[in-house]
């Protein structure tokens, strides 16, 4: 990928597993303010591609963030809630919005491969039994948990 | 039987209790899996919260999975049998134009392993033996269960931006879930 990868997240404890996860910079937003920051670092000039995976509390900064005929990819949906949107906005910057989600047969294929090379490096925070489903749940909805929960043995 | 977790109504994360459930017979083109990994998804979480459409109380979660082949039904060859495999969670129809051009995601026809049952939380699940896909050697279960949702659901979006005619800068939004899960390497051509 020929691309220079700001990452945001919304805490500094999480702020160095981003970077070593490939980030070429890391912008800590506790408010999720963060289109600003990004204008700054790229000289006003916005980013070409934006991956949401977030959405609820930070797409209207997303959208901010943009350079001019930018994609921005939705892939996730953390609050499962609805957001508003500029449209004169998305017009102006000529923004486009694109949904993305399941992998299809061959991206599994590509990901297991990814996987087997060392290429991509999972990044697991916490194993727990499959009796301790609960707790993982919990992990994960309170933000206590930095990388994958999984679940093996009984 | 098999050992399951599962959740009685909506809620809290602890509604969902180990229980016993029966165990899944494979049908003439399906493989029995024992589950040996199964990632826990956001997705999961929102399912048992209530929040995904068509979610209902009762279902085996878990569409992140790993494991082995123990059965084969009548019309899967038996020397599939001790294959460590993950599954591909989408239940496809493979026949409709979407499946055809190997957009099996865009499938109409389909259902999502764990938010419509027979999911990973669980001892064993059923499948068609096509979505039964081969572990490559050396890679361990707990791994390889993370190939088919937080791996292969972002290089399916890497396709949807790919064809943006020019990429300087990108932006990441990584506070909870699939990017800051991944250590990436790919090259930068």
């Amino acid at each position: 990928m020929n691309a220079h990868a700001i990452a945001v997240t919304s805490s500094e404890d999480k702020s160095e597993i981003v970077k070593q996860a490939g980030a070429d910079e890391v912008i800590v937003s506790p408010d999720l303010k963060f289109s600003g920051e990004v204008w700054r670092r790229t000289g006003k000039q916005g980013v070409d591609v934006v991956l949401e995976n977030v959405v609820s509390n930070t797409f209207g900064e997303s959208l901010r963030s943009t350079a001019q005929n930018a994609v921005v990819v939705v892939l996730g949906n953390i609050g499962a809630t609805r957001v508003e949107i500029d449209p004169g906005l998305v017009i102006v910057r000529r923004i486009r919005i694109s949904g993305s989600g399941n992998a299809t047969y061959k991206d599994v294929e590509i990901a297991l491969h990814l996987l087997a090379t060392g290429a991509v490096k999972p990044f697991i925070g916490a194993v727990l039994p499959f009796p301790r489903a609960s707790e993982g749940h919990a992990m994960m909805e309170q933000r206590a948990v930095v990388g994958r929960v999984v679940l093996s043995g009984w | 039987m098999m050992k399951a977790v599962t959740f009685a109504d909506f809620g809290a994360p602890s509604v969902l209790k180990a229980t016993m459930i029966e165990r899944p017979v494979p049908g003439p083109d399906d493989v029995l899996i024992r589950i040996h990994a199964a990632g826990v998804c956001y997705h999961d979480v929102l399912s048992r919260g209530g929040k995904i459409p068509g979610s209902k109380p009762g279902r085996v979660l878990g569409h992140e999975i790993a494991g082995e082949i123990v059965e084969t039904g009548a019309d899967v060859p038996a020397d599939r049998i001790g294959e460590p495999v993950v599954i591909y969670q989408r239940l496809y129809c493979g026949l409709c134009r979407y499946c055809l051009s190997g957009r099996q995601d865009l499938c109409r026809n389909s259902r999502v392993l764990g938010e419509s049952g027979g999911g990973g939380y669980a001892e064993f699940t059923c499948v068609p033996a096509r979505n039964a896909v081969r572990i490559p050697d050396g890679l361990d279960m707990t791994a390889a269960a993370l190939a088919v949702c937080p791996v292969g659901t972002s290089v399916r979006a890497r396709s949807a931006w790919r064809r943006s005619s020019r990429v300087r800068r990108c932006s990441l939004l990584a506070p909870a879930a699939v990017w800051a899960c991944i250590r990436f390497r790919w090259s930068r051509a």
